[in-house]
């Protein structure tokens, strides 16, 4: 009797796990839902929203958590559901999520992250919310022009990023120099003079990553070699501006730390608030730990447009971001499309592009003008760095999208870090910059073709 | 001639026939669902041209095959893992064997020490790396800092960010984190030898050096054949610390066969190409474990 109640419960215990397994994959199925056609929202319902953003730092995610939630405050049938991921797995789970039918309704993006996904048939175009958007704020050109291609936008832009020359302008006031470098040679003659007693003059990455993707990068824009296509879309890496500049970025790597071959964002940083060096090139991110981490104030940083050429121009990379929609729902569409004009709507812009301030910065004319966006301490205490930032905006660059041009096999290119890997074949295995720029270009040929 | 009887299955007798089936068939699900589909899912997809994941590709036959096996760097990332496996193998063993020898000895904190040998094992990997990331930094990491101030350097070191330095320090930091398992099991082996065999042998006059050849390592043959074939396929394997560490880099000085296809799948967008190399790595790994088996079985 007593074997026939255990057999019984075995065979339940098994039908049970078997079911459990079945109905399991079946929850794949249905979480497709989020990025299908059908789902919630429908006959008047609370339409959900699941969102994808990858701004990791706490803080930051934090600071966009509360915008959502005086989104979802003010519009009770829509609720949004957010997910964080990080940049450095994006691009394997948004394919994969996409794979699998699980993709967001929204994901934020960049301008060749959005050519990669859209390559899978799931992006949506946004033509008439940018317009829409467009005409209420005004966006900046170098900020919805790269969201641009294959007649359409892709992403409606939400806010900006660029680099900028960092100095220490307390070991600038020790060496008796006054102001920052200007121009290439300057550049060069401070670094040397500033690299002293165990300090270096200035820190550019040369790690294979995306921060020396974006520094290389910037100094081939002030050389004018931003363009990394022709008008016919093939590669034109190599040319003399480029090679101008890896000739350049070769003796700055020389006047950096010896580890720099394997430094990306953080070290630079690091660096530059320990005093090890007294110059950087990067973002605005610099600011928010500034005070925390040197117990110095602005009169101690400085912030000035990246040095050029004699021959050269102003610029520097200028990254928008911005936020693709992954679905036909109509329902998820109005919804989202009443969410983004809700974050870009003066009132709420500053407190979204304020969760990293100087990072992030506005890229809509009405977005600059807001008070919610200057009203944040540290733009105010930063006035004159910010300044910097946001006069630099105008002349940002963005490779595979500069000057209107947009070549989808960018992503590719910038994926797997081919400008960083062609300043590896500089200062790491030896290369001459011609060399290191040609090995570049036959790199970049066969990723595009 | 016997004569056989049959009678009529009863419930009860059907129960019994279909109850081991029905008892293994979750579990068969289960592997089908999560090795087999995928298995073949990779099979088929090398034969396509896919490039972003998730996007349909074209049949193209063994192209990918073909292509793969002309890529320079497909031979140079082979090479690389071979040297990653051997090294990890050699630095493990090493490390290994000698803590569970240590260990295996009565001293004062033997016991703590048992317990807190484990301690990088248990640290996650991603804690790992960021751990001996900082450390090893040459500009703002502790050991640079130490030997500079002892006047052992005088310029700060660069081994993850200089090709000749960073896969043997990635093995280090990669046996660091893995020995202590290997030092477990070998520490358990070790237990299992009988002491009369060390006691008769030094009536003998054997010395510890021939006591460890003619008893500790035969002893220990059936363990270290298991943790050789399991530890190499592992080690192979190995993807996360490496990329944390060195993404592959510097110039590629660490781009091992595992690193190489996750750049192919997700960096290069040819998801069909890294299947490819996919299937080329497994069948290499099958042909490694079949020759490791035979060659590790007992003469008879």
């Amino acid at each position: 009797m007593r074997r026939r109640w255990v057999k019984g419960i075995a065979v339940l215990v098994s039908v049970l796990l078997f079911a459990s397994i079945v109905s399991g994959c079946g929850g794949g199925q249905k979480a497709a839902q989020p990025g299908g056609q059908s789902g919630a929202g429908t006959g008047g319902e609370v339409v959900e929203l699941t969102l994808w953003h990858m701004e990791e730092v706490p803080q930051w995610a934090a600071r966009f958590q509360e915008v959502f939630d005086r989104f979802a405050a003010a519009n009770p049938d829509v609720k949004v559901k957010v997910q964080v991921l990080n940049w450095g797995t994006a691009w394997e789970k948004v394919l994969s999520a996409v794979q699998s039918g699980n993709q967001p309704d929204l994901l934020f993006t960049i301008p060749d992250f959005t050519t990669t996904v859209k390559e899978t048939g799931v992006v949506q175009p946004v033509d008439d919310i940018v317009k829409e958007l467009d005409e209420k704020h005004r966006f900046l050109d170098s900020a919805k022009g790269p969201f641009y291609f294959e007649d359409h936008y892709w992403s409606v832009p939400l806010y900006g990023m660029l680099q900028i020359l960092w100095y220490r302008k307390d070991f600038f006031r020790e060496a008796g120099l006054e102001g920052p470098p200007r121009t290439w040679d300057e550049l060069v003659q401070y670094a040397e003079k500033l690299s002293a007693d165990g300090r270096y003059g200035i820190a550019v990455p040369a790690g294979k990553n995306m921060s020396t993707d974006q520094t290389a990068y910037t100094f081939m824009v002030t050389a004018g070699a931003e363009d990394l296509f022709d008008a016919s879309g093939n590669v034109r890496f190599d040319n003399p501006q480029t090679v101008k500049a890896f000739a350049l970025y070769q003796r700055l790597v020389g006047l950096s730390p010896p580890d720099a071959t394997s430094w990306g964002w953080s070290e630079p940083r690091d660096a530059f608030f320990n005093g090890t060096v007294a110059m950087a090139i990067e973002k605005g991110w610099y600011l928010s730990d500034w005070e925390s981490a040197t117990g110095k104030g602005p009169e101690d940083i400085g912030a000035a447009p990246v040095p050029t050429p004699a021959d050269g121009k102003p610029g520097e990379i200028y990254i928008p971001n911005g936020v693709m929609l992954l679905t036909k729902d109509t329902k998820k569409r109005e919804a989202a499309r009443r969410l983004i004009s809700f974050i870009l709507d003066p009132q709420n812009y500053g407190r979204f592009v304020n969760a990293a301030p100087a990072q992030f910065l506005p890229l809509t004319e009405t977005g600059f003008e807001s008070q919610s966006w200057k009203e944040e301490p540290m733009i105010q205490r930063y006035a004159e760095q910010v300044q910097a930032l946001v006069e630099q905006s105008n002349h940002g660059q963005l490779y595979g999208f500069s000057n209107g041009k947009v070549v989808p096999g960018i992503s590719k290119i910038s994926a797997q870090n081919l400008i960083a890997q062609a300043v590896q074949k500089m200062v790491v295995d030896g290369l001459p910059p011609q060399e290191a720029v040609t090995w570049g270009q036959q790199a970049m040929e066969e990723a595009v073709k | 001639m016997a004569a056989h009887t049959y009678r009529a299955q009863t419930p009860r007798d059907r129960v019994h026939r279909w109850l081991p089936y029905l008892l293994v068939l979750p579990l068969v699900v289960w592997i089908g669902g999560t090795v087999v589909y995928p298995l073949i899912s990779s099979l088929l997809l090398s034969f396509t041209d896919t490039g972003v994941v998730g996007t349909q590709g074209e049949f193209v036959g063994l192209a990918n095959y073909a292509k793969t096996l002309r890529d320079p760097r497909f031979w140079r990332s082979s090479y690389l893992s071979l040297v990653w496996v051997i090294g990890n193998g050699a630095v493990q063993t090493l490390l290994a064997f000698a803590t569970a020898l240590l260990l295996n000895r009565r001293f004062r904190g033997q016991r703590w020490f048992r317990a807190w040998i484990v301690a990088p094992w248990v640290i996650p990997t991603a804690a790992v790396a960021a751990m001996w990331s900082w450390m090893l930094s040459g500009t703002l990491g502790v050991i640079s800092y130490l030997l500079r101030a002892i006047h052992l350097i005088d310029k700060p070191l660069n081994l993850l960010g200089a090709t000749k330095t960073a896969l043997a320090t990635t093995i280090f930091v990669n046996s660091w984190h893995w020995f202590p398992l290997m030092a477990v099991i070998l520490l358990a082996a070790l237990q299992t030898i009988p002491g009369e065999l060390y006691e008769a042998s030094a009536v003998d006059g054997a010395s510890p050096w021939q006591q460890f050849w003619a008893i500790t390592l035969p002893s220990l043959r059936p363990v270290l054949n298991a943790l050789g074939l399991v530890g190499t396929l592992w080690s192979f394997g190995v993807f996360d610390i490496v990329w944390l560490l060195t993404k592959g880099g510097p110039s590629g000085a660490t781009r091992t066969l595992p690193v190489y296809i996750y750049e192919k799948a997700f960096k290069a967008f040819e998801y069909g190409e890294a299947a490819a190399v996919s299937v080329l790595a497994g069948l290499f790994l099958v042909l490694f474990a079949f020759l490791f088996l035979r060659s590790s079985e007992p003469a008879r």
